[in-house]
């Protein structure tokens, strides 16, 4: 598999401002990074050991399309915490994952063998998250030099280091996570129990439709287009070259809106979300 | 901050500053004086300079 199946493709992106400029993971938390979400979803449940870990969890307070705020909520602490959060942040929000993983494995029944505490499929899971920031930051950011990848690619790790994924399961390099991910991008299958998970998602099934019709068509647009060829073909969905060159033309627009945007504005949701933890953490109360 | 930010920040802080001297300035207008281009003028200062009036507006009552 090649990286142009498994990434997506951007021809047309904002100019690069400040390519001596030291980059993190850190800059890429901007809201607008959040239209990826529901692609991100898909990729990791594009693993068949992720996809039926989640389809058929019996954790009902993290499922999302029986409590879908909440699940936004926790998802998006998890990445706020893992890139932003200090070493007490993400040891208090391992803890609390690591109570609801423990009730995911399988059965004698499940199709497929899993386990939620399976370092191979966590790093998956890790790998998309850090796809899923590298393609919204250099969509708002501009492409990054080959140092400032690696700057990147290192400061992300703790997308996986947060929970049971060790530094030595990072592939060292960016470009030897390249092979990882065309290497991993083979074993992707989602068969028809996942995909009416992934397209209920996508519908919007789980929250109110009087919010969710008006949104349904742009998260369609913006999911599909955060999606690389090897899962838009695996959940059967279309994209076409007009659909591409609107999807890079509005990154166009919002990235240059974003330029003037002060970090507060961009960066501010998501230390809400980690004041939050911390109040949580402190007042004992339930993270997940 | 980057300039651009600085931009942003200060074009976020002065709409709504302006959106109340534009509300400001049609309800309480009557009292600005004037005709022709000067009377623009004024309605110009008003919305810009709105909180001082209203201040000096609510001393006079």
């Amino acid at each position: 598999m090649t990286l142009e199946d498994c990434r997506i493709t951007v021809r047309r992106r904002t100019a690069r401002w400040d390519p001596d400029e030291s980059v993190t993971a850190a800059d890429a938390m901007d809201f607008w990074s959040f239209a990826a979400g529901a692609a991100n979803v898909i990729m990791q449940l594009a693993r068949p050991g992720v996809g039926y870990g989640v389809v058929e969890s019996k954790v009902d307070s993290g499922n999302l399309l029986k409590h879908p705020w909440k699940r936004a909520r926790t998802t998006f602490q998890y990445l706020a915490v893992a890139i932003i959060g200090t070493a007490e942040d993400r040891a208090a929000f391992r803890e609390a994952v690591n109570g609801a993983h423990r009730q995911v494995k399988s059965t004698p029944d499940s199709p497929v063998r899993y386990n939620a505490f399976d370092r191979d499929m966590q790093m998956w899971v890790a790998a998309c998250l850090f796809v899923g920031l590298e393609d919204t930051y250099q969509l708002l950011r501009g492409e990054m030099t080959v140092e400032q990848s690696e700057q990147f690619y290192r400061s992300a790790w703790t997308l996986g280091t947060t929970l049971q994924v060790t530094e030595d399961q990072w592939p060292p390099t960016r470009a030897d996570f390249d092979d990882y991910w065309a290497t991993a991008c083979g074993q992707i299958d989602i068969d028809d129990r996942v995909r009416g998970y992934l397209l209920d998602l996508l519908n919007l099934h789980m929250i109110n439709p009087v919010l969710g019709l008006p949104f349904r068509p742009l998260l369609k647009f913006l999911t599909i287009g955060f999606l690389a060829p090897v899962f838009r073909h695996a959940m059967g969905v279309k994209w076409s070259d007009s659909k591409q060159w609107l999807f890079e033309s509005l990154f166009l627009v919002v990235a240059f809106a974003n330029r003037f945007l002060p970090v507060f504005i961009r960066q501010g949701g998501s230390y809400v979300l980690l004041a939050d933890v911390r109040r949580r953490v402190r007042r004992e109360r339930a993270l997940v | 901050m980057t300039i651009a930010e600085w931009i942003g920040t200060a074009i976020i802080l002065a709409v709504p500053y302006l959106l109340v001297g534009m509300v400001w300035t049609a309800i309480a207008g009557d009292q600005l004086g004037w005709h022709g281009p000067a009377r623009i003028v004024s309605i110009l200062v008003s919305i810009a300079t709105w909180p001082v009036l209203l201040v000096s507006a609510v001393c006079t009552i």
